[in-house]
């Protein structure tokens, strides 16, 4: 039985221009890119900064418009409310509002993604007890810690229990213990079902997580590798990153 | 429905808890004990004074806090990327401009009513008395909330098209200001022959809104009979232009990337 598609995306570019004095200067974000993602996989986005890996969650999140190309969610062209409903979304950087309690916040988001009103509450506690956040619900934002508003961030994502998860950059600037708690959830997660799409950096924790991984440079998808090719093998993710980002010309060593 | 109402309540609550807000309410209730001061200069028309003084305060008052509130309300979320969490959801950009500009107005409402109280305790004080011109205030009242309605609206335009809140609240003062004299613009436009400069003032007094429709306040004594079809026709005004300055600011925000 063939695999089914989450995500299918389809010769996406997307040229940020900008125009200064009647000069306009155009970027490449992202250049022709085409991937799917199936159901039950981890998929790893993997680039060096400004490779454009944001541009194409951002893209595939609807928070950027594609110059070309399309983005398919659960079959569906985006931009659509129905499949954007079964996504959850974790930012590179928490970003709440400073003024609400994390109980009020994480409520809020269950609303906006259509959990119904009467079980809200027990949702939220449910959600904040999976991240280890239960004791801390009715601090504000601005009295939590950088770790708490990881937590809390994680626990907006959840919320609605979506069956794909979009994390950008999940594991940068974590501590060692930060790092295995979110490698923990995240394996967790996709065990219970959920499809993982997120983009790094961090070479080492890529390769323990992800069950295929595609290198992004200068805004093209250069390589897709499965996990069949570096289980094992000591350092062969990271020599086939380097190869292959060198190989391209995104990287000068 | 229940997404826009969330996103207001949202709102509502963020400005409440914002210090800048409640320093604006507080401000606003000292200008209010101001006016007192100024009505004992008055003597004889000292209530007529502390009416005008009042509304005037409570209308400038409000007109500030709706264009802080309104001019930072889309900005302040894109730069925090607070905005992320909200339209990565099952949420369209209407919901939550809708959602966002109707907590504003609440808030705004809030701040309105407080300070009406305030001024209404004050007046009741010195003698006012309810049954004389008890209809004519709260007409006065009411029509000058629509003024911050309507600028509201198109503070929230400005914001979207510009990418610095001074830049959106100067243009909404300008605005303000012109729609004060919108009256005198058509005047002009009559008095000048020369044709681009005609032309300038007629598009200028076409495009600001005309405040005059509203200010029951400075008609109060002269046409206080006509004052029901100045309701009607303030408050039609102040839809039709209100609505029109969402639905543009609804096409640029749809366009918008983050």
């Amino acid at each position: 039985m063939a695999e089914e598609s989450l995500l299918r995306i389809s010769n996406l570019t997307k040229i940020y221009r900008k125009s200064h004095l009647g000069r306009v200067h155009e970027t490449t974000g992202v250049k022709d890119l085409s991937l799917e993602i199936f159901h039950g996989e981890i998929f790893g986005l993997l680039g060096l900064n400004g490779a454009g890996k944001t541009t194409t969650l951002k893209l595939i999140l609807g928070l950027l418009f594609p110059t070309e190309g399309e983005v398919r969610l659960f079959g569906k062209k985006l931009p659509d409310s129905s499949a954007i409903r079964q996504v959850g979304f974790l930012p590179e950087t928490p970003y709440f509002p400073k003024h609400f309690t994390v109980k009020e916040m994480l409520e809020f988001y269950g609303l906006l993604s259509g959990v119904p009103e009467k079980e809200i509450a027990n949702k939220a506690q449910d959600v904040l007890k999976t991240v280890n956040m239960f004791q801390n619900q009715g601090k504000r934002i601005k009295e939590c810690s950088k770790g708490m508003l990881q937590r809390l961030s994680l626990a907006q994502a959840l919320i609605h229990d979506p069956r794909l998860l979009v994390l950008d950059e999940p594991i940068t600037g974590l501590d060692p213990l930060g790092l295995a708690e979110m490698r923990e959830m995240i394996l967790r997660l996709n065990r219970e079902g959920k499809t993982i799409l997120f983009s790094s950096h961090i070479i080492s924790e890529v390769e323990k997580i992800a069950g295929r991984v595609g290198i992004l440079s200068g805004g093209k998808l250069i390589r897709v590798i499965p996990s069949q090719d570096w289980r094992d093998k000591t350092g062969a993710l990271e020599n086939m990153f380097v190869e292959t980002v060198k190989s391209a010309g995104g990287v000068e060593i | 429905m229940r997404k826009i109402f969330s996103i207001a309540r949202y709102t509502f609550i963020g400005n409440f808890r914002n210090r800048i807000f409640l320093v604006l309410v507080l401000f606003g209730l000292m200008l209010l004990g101001a006016s007192v001061l100024l009505g004992l200069l008055s003597q004889e028309q000292e209530l007529r004074m502390l009416t005008d003084l009042g509304l005037a305060a409570i209308e400038t008052l409000s007109f500030l806090t709706a264009i802080f509130l309104m001019g930072n309300l889309v900005l302040e979320e894109m730069e925090s990327k607070t905005i992320y969490l909200i339209l990565t959801r099952s949420v369209s950009r209407g919901e939550y401009l809708l959602g966002r500009f109707l907590g504003t107005m609440v808030s705004v409402l809030s701040c309105y009513v407080i300070m009406t109280a305030a001024h209404l305790a004050l007046l009741l004080a010195k003698g006012w008395s309810p049954e004389k011109e008890g209809f004519l205030y709260f007409l006065s009242v009411f029509m000058s909330f629509e003024k911050i309605v309507l600028i509201s609206a198109l503070s929230l335009l400005f914001s979207l098209f510009s990418s610095s809140g001074v830049v959106s609240l100067v243009f909404t003062i300008f605005f303000w200001v012109l729609g004060h004299f919108s009256m005198e613009l058509k005047f002009l436009a009559g008095e000048i022959h020369k044709g681009y400069l005609k032309a300038v003032f007629k598009f200028v007094y076409y495009i600001v809104p005309h405040f005059q429709y509203m200010n029951a306040r400075d008609l109060w004594v002269t046409v206080a009979d006509k004052m029901t079809f100045y309701l009607v026709e303030g408050s039609v005004y102040t839809a039709v232009y209100s609505a029109f300055s969402l639905v543009l600011a609804l096409l640029i925000f749809r366009k918008k990337e983050f």
